[in-house]
């Protein structure tokens, strides 16, 4: 892998990192495990799940599904019963509030590597203890393997970002094109500040298409809460940020792409994006060339 | 009861009260009520005794605040079957239920009941924790309870050093021999056409990924295989011996379950009594003086916190209630928004907050004991109009009156102010006398309706008023200010005081501001005369 794309997965320290997907079996956890293994040297990594991960098989496809390999030091937060059943040395650290069905949720300290099954939070009233206990006892880097469609979640906590894994198949590579110039547009979107002027529309809930033609003639800018509300093409996207300046009350920020390729070639993936976008593309760190 | 709360925001002004652990969180939502002066003077003098450490020695204080901050919930029953997490929370809280015994004052403690006898279980689930103090809730199943789990955990660490180093060899092989490098990945993916070289690697498994690449992994090898099957059947043992050190813990916990919930009960009662004190500091409240049955309701200098909140927020002033109610049914008359709302209101707060075991926000306040607080009037929460509201209000008496031996204290707001005035009259002075004829039942009613006729020996107490002379000098020396200006300052001449009324004629502050404001003297000389004549 060259420099610059490590360099992508070493500026994830320090900071809280949502691992999101375009679809189920996009690659997260595969990505996640990279990552940990990258990062556990610097010291000081947490992570957990949002719901149910690390099962042997994915619970709707059921096809293979990765370990997640937890080192001595780390920070990971799971089920009780999950913890028991790995093959992890621990120390708990916390338990919280509340149950699941598969037992409490804890938070432990990794004494003995080995595979562990997560099992996390499934709501932001929930995730956001849990992330400050992580932080309270020394995890300077948190990552969340998400569920699909959890940009929500990001939205919600200051100074949280996300890794946007993409699979990338013939079928739908227009459409994962599409998907992340939107993103990539969006993550560029500056922040409102002050009270809004005349001509400037402040929308509480979804942009939609059906919104967007039912503005006011005068309007001349938009104030959205964040980005989760945007309910556009990258096409409608474009078009409505022509004549429109549009503002988010809530800042957000993609770290980067990651890109799983099947049938698909870099090059043939990479002739339809911008220079800038390539320049936040992390092709799956597993593919290499023999020397 | 809880219209009676309702009415005096009595939840409003507890949002300050804020105990800190689960217990003391769970006696707040209790909402106790105490009609008896015993229990009551003891938690006052414990609210007295907390304000003193609070003021002598903060440090003591917020490590008792630490301390009960840290106490977890055990949302579980302590003689069932405990688990791994239920076992954290019992030696979480033991530490610092321990820890706040240990930093409670001598005299605190012994009235709390705050007495440790748990030491072994306290050690026992102890072990193995790491003794610095910010890692001191951490919680393992320690190899000092069965010898064998160290040496099985041993075994373990180095079947993982064995399995690190033979990987570590194995990708360096690969490395040179095929150029493929496992670092930091589980698999690697190889375009297909170069896999051919790769078959016939023993430690190598290959699989197809898509139409142009395959997944290789790393296989166990025979060396490999045999390292990983006894990490397996290690890890099988260490569980096989966590699960008996958890059963072991569990039942020594269960025999301490009774201790513990006392444990829970006296944390309770310290961090109510502190969160009482910090109540009373925040808010200089004062502790309530409980007289016999029968005896005048005191108050010098009372605020209902809320209302006050309110009325600063709105840039306006607001005067404390100074007020003796000595007679068992008393009648509180006064203009619209002229504050006597406010003054039962005032009345109901301090009174509830004294019979729940609250320092009071008052200069002084004296008072007997009441079973019961009453409140009749308007729906607080969910106000009605017209008839239906009037019919809830009936509703509410009705009760009251079927109960007639209950030592209550009833407040009446505005009652049947939605009905015609001279039948209202005649109804509240009717229930009145009811109240009048119940000598364990004291009455104090607010309203607006003349004409009322009062038992002998009920009181009558009105407002002071809309003050005429002030505001026509304001209104002078304020002369170049538009009249809307100098009209939206006139609630600065309400003078809410309270003040015996002694039953002499008075001109009504609806009569004064159309004086003061220029209406023809005639026209108001002639309104008082009719009013004069009415009575």
């Amino acid at each position: 892998m060259t420099e610059p794309a490590m360099d992508l997965i070493d500026n994830l320290a320090g900071r809280t990192v949502f691992i999101v997907g375009s679809a189920k079996n996009a690659g997260k956890t595969t990505l996640l495990n990279f990552a940990l293994r990258r990062l556990h040297p610097l010291g000081g990594v947490g992570f957990l799940s949002i719901g149910v991960d690390g099962e042997e098989r994915d619970i709707v496809f059921g096809c293979p599904k990765p370990h997640i390999r937890a080192e001595a030091g780390d920070l990971l937060v799971t089920s009780d019963r999950m913890l028991q059943a790995s093959e992890l040395g621990w120390e708990l650290l916390e338990v919280f509030p509340g149950s699941t069905v598969l037992g409490r949720l804890v938070l432990a300290r990794v004494r003995r590597g080995g595979t562990v099954e997560l099992c996390g939070p499934e709501n932001n009233e929930r995730l956001a203890p849990v992330l400050t206990a992580l932080r309270n006892h020394g995890a300077r880097t948190v990552l969340v393997d998400g569920a699909v469609d959890r940009l929500t979640q990001v939205a919600s906590l200051p100074g949280a970002g996300f890794v946007y894994v993409v699979r990338a198949d013939p079928a739908r590579l227009d459409s994962m094109q599409e998907t992340m110039r939107l993103l990539h547009a969006l993550a560029a979107v500056p922040q409102a500040e002050g009270l809004p002027e005349d001509g400037t529309a402040v929308l509480s809930g979804a942009l939609t298409r059906g919104r967007l033609a039912v503005l006011p003639a005068a309007t001349h800018a938009l104030v959205l809460e964040d980005f989760t509300k945007v309910f556009l093409t990258w096409r409608e996207w474009k078009a409505a940020a022509k004549h429109l300046d549009i503002r988010f009350q809530r800042r957000w920020e993609i770290f980067f792409f990651c890109v799983v390729l099947w049938d698909v070639s870099r090059e043939r993936f990479a002739s339809g994006l911008e220079p800038e976008l390539l320049e936040q593309v992390l092709f799956n760190p597993h593919e290499v060339a023999c020397a | 009861m809880k219209q009676a709360r309702d009415f005096a925001e009595i939840d409003a002004f507890l949002t300050d009260y804020r105990p800190l652990s689960p217990y003391g969180l769970a006696a707040k939502e209790r909402t106790a009520f105490f009609a008896e002066p015993a229990p009551l003077e003891r938690e006052y003098g414990l609210i007295e005794r907390g304000l003193a450490l609070l003021a002598s020695a903060p440090a003591v204080a917020e490590r008792l605040g630490a301390r009960l901050k840290r106490l977890p919930a055990l949302d579980f029953d302590l003689e069932g079957s405990l688990g791994l997490s239920e076992l954290f929370l019992l030696k979480k809280f033991l530490l610092h239920v321990r820890g706040l015994f240990m930093d409670l004052p001598e005299d605190l403690r012994a009235a709390a009941g705050a007495d440790w006898h748990s030491e072994d279980l306290h050690r026992l689930l102890g072990q193995g924790s790491p003794v610095q103090e910010e890692e001191e809730e951490a919680f393992r199943l320690s190899e000092s309870h069965i010898p064998e789990l160290g040496e099985v955990r041993a075994g373990l660490e180095k079947l993982e050093g064995e399995l690190r180093a033979l990987r570590e060899s194995w990708l360096q092989g690969l490395r040179q021999r095929l150029g493929l490098d496992f670092s930091g990945r589980d698999f690697l993916l190889v375009p297909a056409e170069e896999t051919g070289r790769l078959f016939g690697e023993p430690d190598l498994l290959i699989e197809p990924f898509d139409g142009a690449r395959v997944s290789v992994k790393l296989g166990l090898g025979a060396r490999g295989l045999e390292l990983a099957t006894q990490r397996e059947r290690l890890i099988a043992r260490e569980r096989a011996l966590e699960a008996q050190v958890l059963a072991g813990l569990a039942a020594a916990a269960g025999q301490e379950a009774a201790r513990v919930r006392g444990y829970q009960k006296a944390a309770e009662r310290v961090d109510v009594w502190l969160a009482k004190a910090r109540l009373a500091a925040a808010h200089r409240l004062a502790r309530p003086r409980l007289r016999e049955d029968g005896a005048a309701i005191e108050i010098q200098g009372g605020r209902h916190v809320p209302l006050e909140a309110r009325n600063r927020a709105l840039g306006l002033d607001y005067t404390p209630l100074t007020c003796v109610f000595d007679a068992r049914v008393g009648i509180l008359h006064g203009s619209n928004m002229g504050g006597k709302t406010a003054a039962l209101k005032t009345v109901a707060l301090l009174q509830l907050l004294a019979q729940s075991g609250f320092f009071v926000p008052a200069e002084s306040f004296a008072t007997p004991l009441f079973e019961n607080i009453d409140y009749v009037g308007e729906d607080v929460r969910e106000p009605v109009a017209g008839l239906s509201s009037f019919g809830l209000e009936l509703n509410a008496v009705l009760g009251l009156l079927r109960r007639p031996d209950a030592r209550r204290l009833v407040l009446m707001d505005e009652f049947a102010k939605t009905t015609n005035s001279r039948e209202g009259a005649a109804l509240l002075s009717a229930l009145l006398a009811a109240f009048w004829r119940r000598p364990a039942c004291r009455a104090l009613a607010t309203t607006h309706l003349a004409g009322l006729t009062l038992p002998s020996g009920a009181a009558a107490y009105r407002m002071r008023g809309f003050d005429a002379g002030a505001f026509r000098d304001f209104l002078g020396a304020e002369a170049d200010l538009p009249l809307a200006e100098r009209l939206a300052r006139i609630h600065r001449f309400m003078r809410y005081e309270l003040v015996a009324d002694d039953g002499a004629p008075r001109v009504g502050d609806a009569l004064k501001v159309a004086r003061v404001l220029g209406l023809d003297a005639e026209v108001v000389d002639e309104a008082e005369r009719l009013l004069e004549r009415s009575r």
